[in-house]
């Protein structure tokens, strides 16, 4: 499989903040493929075929760049989905949100997060968070068998 | 002859006489005894024989005070018959209470006379003993049935009494009348079931069967009928059987409690809108909370887009962008991220006036330090001396206090900035109830004439732009501090430096 063609699912509702997230990604050279989804069910669909499917369909991405406040399924859920899957739950999941509600991240992580990013204001700063943590799980998940 | 004959006729009248009083002696119902003068018994009447349970043989020329076991050997009796009498003649109706060893305890009325023998005309003692232990009793007892009369007409309760065995109602008190409405007349001699005023519950011979067979029934709350006004009276019904003589009764103690219900019932509405409105408040503060929520989320993401594109364009565009479009994008960005701040702020603020305080023992020494190295460690370029005197412990919100310190060491380390030796104090001192705390600096300072502008939201007493900050630090403290019943307050002079002090109640909130 050609790990160019789709490596990272972004979920994220505000198209603003997808375009921000493609040039940050981009502006450090990660090339691969984005998928968007809209929000969380569009997320499930895409990896499970459906919302209720128990059987993962895709296994390409590389990684998923969730957001927490989606409409329809929210991030939470959407990382309980993966992190409780046999298979799924390799995918690493980083968790890329506007909220630093203490609630929200101790539950990330107790869901299995891989990782969990404030988005900044400042786009300098949003560029560079993005550029670490992603480039990171890529270059991780490569290399893993 | 005629001489004996007169004698023999005077022998005979005077034997039939003594035989007439005898016999009258012997039939009083008071106990007489006769002693002689050394006070042994003569003789004594069938009443006393049969009232002391004792023998003619066993009395009989003994010494009265030995006789039964000496239970006439009563110091009473014996001043009675040695020093009175011999004075006297005679005394009447002493009253004497004696428990004796076989009849118990008895109350008698003495009398006695001094007589004269009809043989040897030799003095002798009569003792008339009257037993009037029952009549004391019987006197108690009405005494005490006055008493409990006047109880029972003018108790404040309803009382009613009835037949045991028929229900029929033998006597009633007058505030049960007026409570009830129903002249005497309408209740007596009628069954309890009877009476309209009982209807369903105890007018039910159910009940009253249930009542006869377990003796005692209690309603707490029953509504009954005045039959003047219609005017339903709440009442708490009692009812227990008991005998009096040979007649089984059961008394209905019925109170009055249709002010007490009303009060009950006012006090459950108010109840009632307090805890509606604390669900209201409870909502209320969910929603802020969602809505801070949201805020935060929602809020944010628009600034990002403002400031992401702003760079953007700087990035992209950057041949095509001159000094001043990038001057006017820059200001663009910064505004976003101002934004971002006071955004953040507001919800540091909101969550340190939402939350509750959680109280543990906290050695506030700790904290500080802790605070002050991470300052040691990120202003390596700057000269600042940090003094922590010792702080002890206190009970409070771990980390509010660290919020509280933070902002606090922060506003310090700020406003010390352009000091080329700068000086910051942290110190405390043990009031009676309460602990208080200070950070001192020598920083720039404020003026006193401002003071009350410190702790309010998005007030900053600072125009020199070289500081920044939105101005919600203090408030937070503020809001801390006060939640925890503890006060503050701040001095200060211009460019000399600025003192804030802050207490902590010292009571106990965590068990050791």
């Amino acid at each position: 499989m050609n790990n160019k063609e789709v490596a990272i699912l972004l979920v994220e509702d505000n198209a603003s903040d997808e375009e921000l997230a493609t040039i940050a990604l981009k502006k450090h050279n990660i090339t691969n493929k984005i998928h968007v989804a809209r929000d969380g069910a569009e997320a499930l669909e895409y990896l499970f075929g459906s919302v209720d499917s128990e059987t993962l369909k895709r296994v390409d991405p590389l990684i998923v760049l969730l957001d927490l406040k989606l409409p329809r399924i929210d991030g939470l859920e959407v990382l309980r989905r993966i992190k409780s899957h046999p298979e799924a739950k390799k995918i690493p999941v980083v968790v890329l949100t506007s909220s630093s509600e203490e609630e929200d991240i101790v539950e990330s992580y107790r869901l299995g997060v891989n990782s969990y990013i404030r988005k900044p204001v400042d786009f300098n700063q949003f560029t560079e968070a993005v550029n670490q943590i992603g480039l990171y799980w890529l270059l991780l998940n490569k290399q893993s068998p | 002859m005629q001489n004996v004959t007169d004698l023999k006729q005077i022998e005979r009248t005077v034997q039939e006489a003594r035989e007439y009083a005898e016999s009258i002696v012997d039939t009083v119902r008071e106990s007489l005894i006769v002693l002689n003068a050394d006070l042994n018994v003569v003789s004594a009447n069938r009443s006393f024989y049969q009232t002391f349970k004792t023998k003619p043989e066993e009395t009989k020329g003994q010494l009265i005070y030995d006789i039964n076991n000496h239970q006439w050997n009563i110091p009473k009796l014996r001043e009675l018959l040695e020093e009175i009498l011999p004075r006297n003649t005679s005394f009447d109706n002493f009253e004497v209470e004696h428990d004796f060893p076989h009849i118990g305890k008895r109350t008698m009325i003495l009398n006695a006379r001094r007589i004269h023998g009809a043989e040897n005309k030799t003095e002798m003692i009569l003792l008339a003993i009257e037993d009037i232990t029952e009549r004391k009793r019987a006197e108690a007892l009405s005494a005490s049935e006055v008493r409990y009369r006047r109880l029972f007409e003018s108790a404040k309760d309803g009382i009613m009494i009835l037949d045991a065995e028929t229900g029929i109602i033998i006597d009633m008190n007058p505030f049960l009348i007026e409570m009830l409405g129903y002249s005497k007349e309408q209740f007596l001699g009628k069954a309890i079931w009877e009476m309209g005023f009982f209807k369903d519950i105890a007018s039910n011979k159910d009940k009253f069967m249930e009542l006869q067979q377990q003796e005692y029934i209690r309603y707490e709350d029953l509504s009954l009928k005045n039959a003047d006004d219609g005017q339903r009276v709440e009442v708490e019904f009692v009812s227990n059987v008991y005998a009096v003589d040979h007649q089984t009764v059961i008394q209905c103690n019925i109170r009055d409690i249709t002010e007490r219900k009303q009060m009950e019932h006012k006090l459950h509405e108010a109840y009632q809108k307090i805890k509606t409105r604390q669900k209201e408040l409870e909502m209320i503060n969910k929603h802020l909370d969602s809505f801070a929520y949201s805020i935060s989320h929602d809020l944010r993401a628009p600034l990002r887009a403002i400031s992401g594109f702003a760079q953007v364009l700087i990035d992209t565009q950057g041949g095509k962008v001159n000094e001043e479009m990038r001057h006017y994008l820059d200001r663009i960005s910064d505004g976003a991220k101002k934004m971002g701040q006071l955004i953040d702020d507001l919800l540091d603020f909101s969550r340190a006036t939402r939350s509750e305080i959680k109280y543990e023992k906290i050695n506030v020494e700790n904290i500080v330090n802790d605070l002050v190295k991470a300052y040691r460690d990120v202003e390596l370029d700057r000269d600042i001396e940090f003094i922590v005197h010792p702080l002890g412990e206190v009970e409070a919100d771990k980390e509010m206090l660290k919020v509280v310190f933070s902002n606090l060491l922060q506003n310090a380390v700020k406003f010390t900035t352009y000091r080329e030796k700068a000086r910051i104090e942290i110190g405390s001192e043990q009031k009676e109830d309460h602990i208080q705390f200070y950070v001192k600096d020598n920083g720039i300072g404020f003026d006193m004439r401002y003071k009350d502008k410190l702790f309010k939201a998005f007030q900053r007493l600072q125009t020199d732009q070289r500081f920044t900050g939105t101005g919600i630090g203090l408030t937070i403290v503020e809001r801390i501090v006060s939640k925890h019943g503890g006060n503050i307050w701040a001095k200060g002079e211009v460019d000399k430096g600025a003192e804030f002090c802050f207490t902590l109640p010292s009571k106990t909130h965590v068990d050791d």
